[in-house]
């Protein structure tokens, strides 16, 4: 204080050392394990995706925000988490120009259409991939191996196309078909143990929305074990179904969040049209965020119930 | 001249699609190829001209209470001409637009016109309004979907105008890429036309 | 007030009346070629999935309706059906042609469907359809073995050659002592 004088602020009065910056590279930082993983398995290709898929979002993000006349955000790092997190959902096959557009359309449809960080009503990332999978739907579902580099399903595809499970080990090291950097559920929990440890994510969707998957496939005969550690429900609980902007504000909200995303994934994997659903489960739930938040919003303290 | 102003109107200041968004069902669902978008826009022209025409000639005798009624009878002759002439001579195009045809009688772009000019001007103004609108909305789905059909097939009523090099975005031919494009379009005329004006 | 009711009704039954007139008349000249058209539609099927067939003639028996294709002379050269199936985005309508004599598929084209347009649309492609020419009636019709798959389009796939399959099993059992 330079004076004595009284100073007056609104709320938050109380702040703490973490910004959007720090934030934003401490997501970036937990995920390197999964995208180093994926590049371990699957080879060069998935690394230049990656790359691409990052100096895309950063450029289209500059570009954009300057011909609109806006500040120039590129430095807070979420224009780079997009673009890693389209990257690391994609096929680790996918011709580079196709990652191009996935990540224009993530950056400008998904995020600066409605005015930038914090304004986007669905995760951006999901946008570009959902964009890409209707788009190029024989491109977006043709998978590697991360053994030989020949053609294979996910084990989530295979199991609901063909009923071959797939063991336990390679599922949680990754060794299996899948997107980037969703196969390996151990580098995924690395990420996410830094994150949780730090701070930045919230447990209580991600523990909702696994434990809706487990006790809905245990209630139906499935193997829970199985789907908890197949396909994208472990990068979709920590990595997307925790970002700030498109999940509920309010506790109650991001239980209710995570089990309807639980709901949905199990509908979908069950009895829809595709072997996955993470990505549309976490979609749709982003759509009722802000009616949660408006349901959910706590009381304030000394407020007295109606008719009570 | 008041008549050129009630027929320019629809094309662009007002346009139904792009300025009015009205009518947004068959804008949506079956702009997925040119031929369809230039169909139903045809189809809709016919019966927006003729119910304007007939309402306008009529609306006199119509008593107040029952004017809706009386509207949507007129409104759904034409919807019914217009869908038994396309399933004799133009069956192909018929079996495409299926429902939407006789979905055409609750576009509310229609019954729009009926209630907010037909009813109340000349024959000779509610003629020329309805033509601007129509061809409005006409040239508002063959745009659409001419769009969608190039980024969706590569192809333009059917044929390839792009090379084997491209690859197209199927999701400009399904409903999602309907909302894309039309959003986008919207978009960029409220930027074209606030920097003009 | 009584005036006013005896009017609106008037009014609205002399629109109602006019309207009606009008549709009557188009109906009247419109109709018959509408019915033509979906006659000639049919035709083509099944002069496609018959090679030979000049004409058709419907049969029924036991509930179930199928089409005798007839050559020149009248002559029956062979036998189709309609197939039903749920594929990915709604009914998938087949018309199935059979050879009686050599217990085998004559031919197959899809009449209508709902499948996504550059996926499952491809059914339609001819060399979709072409490969059920010639299988056996005792074919598996597995997708992948014994039917070459869309690529991109599983579902679809399956769905077409699982209601040609059953389709057939319930033709074969109504028609198939003819012979």
């Amino acid at each position: 204080m330079e004076n004595d004088k009284l100073v007056i602020t609104s709320s938050p009065h109380i702040f703490d050392d973490d910004s959007v910056e720090k934030i934003m590279y401490g997501v970036i930082i937990a995920l390197l394990p999964a995208s180093i993983m994926g590049v371990y398995y699957f080879g060069l290709h998935a690394l230049l995706l990656i790359v691409t898929c990052v100096i895309t979002a950063v450029l289209t993000e500059a570009l954009f925000q300057k011909a609109r006349n806006y500040p120039v955000t590129i430095k807070d790092g979420s224009a780079v988490i997009t673009g890693l997190l389209l990257a690391l959902n994609l096929p680790p096959g996918l011709p580079a120009w196709m990652a191009v557009v996935g990540t224009v359309v993530a950056i400008i449809l998904g995020k600066q259409i409605f005015g930038g960080l914090g304004h986007n009503p669905f995760n951006p990332a999901l946008v570009g991939r959902a964009f890409l999978v209707a788009s190029f739907p024989v491109a977006m579902t043709t998978w590697l191996s991360p053994v030989d580099a020949t053609t294979t399903a996910t084990p989530l595809g295979l199991m609901k196309l063909e009923g071959i499970p797939t063991d336990y080990w390679s599922l949680f090291i990754g060794k299996i078909g899948g997107t980037i950097g969703e196969t390996s559920a151990l580098a995924i929990l690395i990420g996410a143990g830094y994150l949780l440890y730090k701070g930045y994510i919230d447990w209580r969707i991600p523990l909702s929305y696994i434990g809706t998957v487990a006790v809905l496939t245990t209630v139906f005969g499935r193997d829970p074990i199985f789907h908890i550690f197949a396909g994208g429900l472990m990068l979709g609980a920590f990595f997307m179904a925790t970002d700030m902007v498109t999940t509920p504000i309010t506790k109650k909200g991001r239980w209710i969040f995570g089990i309807g995303a639980g709901i949905l994934v199990v509908v979908i994997r069950l009895w829809g049209g595709y072997p996955e659903g993470a990505s549309y489960s976490i979609l749709l739930m982003n759509g009722i965020t802000p009616l949660l938040n408006r349901y959910t919003r706590p009381r304030v303290f000394g407020e007295v119930k109606k008719n009570a | 001249m008041k008549i050129w102003k009630d027929f320019i109107k629809g094309l662009w200041e007002e346009n139904p699609t792009f300025r009015l968004l009205i009518g947004m069902c068959p804008v949506l669902a079956v702009t997925n190829a040119a031929i369809n978008g230039v169909a139903m826009g045809l189809a809709t022209l016919f019966v927006l001209v003729c119910s304007s025409t007939i309402i306008s000639l009529i609306k006199n005798l119509i008593p107040s209470k029952v004017r809706i009624p009386c509207y949507i009878v007129v409104i759904a002759t034409f919807v019914t001409i217009a869908d038994l002439v396309l399933a004799a001579y133009f069956p192909d195009i018929h079996a495409v637009l299926g429902l939407f045809v006789p979905l055409i009688v609750v576009n509310c772009l229609i019954l729009g016109r009926a209630e907010a000019f037909a009813s109340k001007n000349t024959v000779t103004r509610s003629f020329f309004d309805a033509l601007g609108m129509g061809l409005g909305f006409t040239w508002a789905l063959t745009f659409l979907s001419i769009i969608r059909e190039v980024l969706g097939m590569g192809s333009i009523f059917g044929f390839r105008v792009l090379g084997e090099w491209f690859t197209p975005f199927l999701i400009f031919v399904l409903p999602p890429g309907a909302f894309i494009t039309l959003g986008i379009i919207v978009g960029l005329m409220n930027t074209f036309t606030r920097k003009t004006a | 007030m009584r005036r006013e009711y005896i009017r609106m009704v008037v009014v609205l039954m002399i629109i109602s009346l006019f309207s009606g007139a009008v549709l009557a008349q188009t109906y009247k000249v419109t109709i018959p070629k509408i019915n033509e058209n979906a006659l000639r539609k049919q035709e083509a099927a099944i002069i496609k999935v018959i090679p030979g067939a000049k004409s058709f003639k419907e049969v029924s028996k036991d509930g179930v309706t199928a089409f005798e294709g007839l050559d020149e002379n009248g002559n029956k050269v062979g036998m189709a059906f309609i197939a039903k199936s749920g594929g990915f985005g709604g009914i998938i309508t087949m018309m199935v042609g059979v050879d009686m004599e050599e217990k085998k598929l004559a031919g197959m084209t899809v009449l209508s469907h709902l499948e996504t347009p550059g996926l499952g649309a491809r059914i339609q492609e001819d060399w979709f359809q072409e490969q059920f020419k010639g299988k056996s009636f005792d074919d598996g019709f597995v997708v992948k073995e014994d039917v070459d798959a869309i690529t991109g389009a599983t579902i679809s796939s399956t769905a077409v050659a699982k209601g040609v399959k059953d389709s057939l099993e319930k033709f074969l059992q109504v028609f198939g002592g003819e012979y």
